[in-house]
């Protein structure tokens, strides 16, 4: 097995760091959604509270790795006119045995220079649970909302 | 009469800490006496699932059992109600909760009695962790995901999640 995919999921940082980079890329770039399914367990799931896209209801969307590969993922490839980056502003972990949950803080970029400006276009928070299974570690569920006027992320999980 | 139930269990599931209160309540009892499935499986969103990294029943390997709250309290519910030889008490004895609004997660330790008088003698037979992740929205929370893994003497649970420090 190629090294990049040992080292994505030898440690809760790289898995999530991995999970990050994954998604950055920009306009028209394909990302390496190979290594993406690779961090998930066959029975992991992206789970979004967000507007529903067939009613614009605000609900949790559960979705397998591959549905999320084959709806946002394929729009990050072919269909979002700007690039797109992510990174983590803060993380708690919480670990015991083989299980383990990260609140984790993402920003997310438009361009590679706004995120060396620090200027994000939006912000949320992941929900991650892990498991340490067969010498790796899994995502087993990723579950997220997003920062809105209404909803700012609170200081404590920005690291200040 | 329906309304009457609903709001009782509306009641159940209108804090993060009532929810998890009921979820540990609603598994205890006697040998023999009959729990309640029904508000139990109401904690939960129906996508949900019970997710436990413990020895699978089919080759005893170590893996994620996934079951639904319906596959739960339809097996394992089901043992404890008819079958189990003692009784089953929960209590839990520290947690960690992360909240952003509509989202939480939940880092439950819970200790499991075989009878009462084990729980008031603080006599466990088992500990475990829970991960729980709860969504808040039709102005209730819900239960997303209930992930744990218990106790072992290679993994003793720490003192950070006892409440210890």
């Amino acid at each position: 097995m190629e090294e990049k995919y040992l080292k994505s999921v030898e440690s809760i940082d790289s898995i999530i760091d991995t999970n990050y980079t994954i998604l950055g890329g920009e306009a028209g770039e394909v990302r390496d959604w190979d290594l993406y399914r690779h961090l998930f367990h066959p029975d992991g799931r992206l789970i979004r509270y967000e507007k529903s896209l067939t009613d614009g209801v605000v609900r949790p969307q559960f979705l397998s790795c591959e549905e999320y590969i084959n709806t946002t993922g394929e729009w990050l490839n072919t269909g979002r006119k700007s690039a797109f980056y992510e990174n983590e502003v803060h993380k708690e972990v919480h670990a015991f045995g083989n299980i383990a949950q990260v609140f984790s803080t993402y920003q997310s970029f438009n361009s590679k220079e706004e995120m060396d400006n620090n200027k994000p276009y939006t912000r949320g928070i992941n929900s991650f649970q892990l498991l340490y299974d067969q010498d790796r570690w899994w995502i087993l569920n990723l579950f997220w909302a997003r920062e809105t006027a209404e909803l700012p992320i609170p200081e404590k999980f920005l690291g200040k | 009469m329906f309304h009457q139930m609903k709001k009782e269990y509306l009641e159940k599931v209108a804090t993060i800490d009532s929810t998890i209160e009921t979820l540990y309540d609603c598994l205890a009892g006697e040998p023999g006496d009959p729990r309640n499935w029904e508000l139990y499986r109401f904690l939960y969103h129906p996508n949900s699932k019970m997710i436990r990294y413990e020895e699978d029943f089919t080759d005893g390997e170590f893996r994620p059992q996934y079951m639904s709250p319906y596959d739960f309290t339809s097996s394992i519910g089901k043992y404890m109600e008819k079958i189990k030889k003692t009784g089953f008490y929960e209590r839990e004895i520290h947690k960690i909760k992360k909240v952003f609004g509509p989202i939480a997660h939940v880092w439950s330790t819970c200790e499991s009695f075989g009878s009462k008088e084990d729980m008031e003698n603080n006599n466990p037979y088992v500990r475990n962790v829970h991960s729980i992740q709860m969504a808040y929205y039709q102005n209730r929370w819900w239960i997303i995901n209930l992930y744990w893994y218990r106790e072992t003497e290679e993994f003793p649970i720490p003192n950070e999640f006892l409440g210890l420090e």
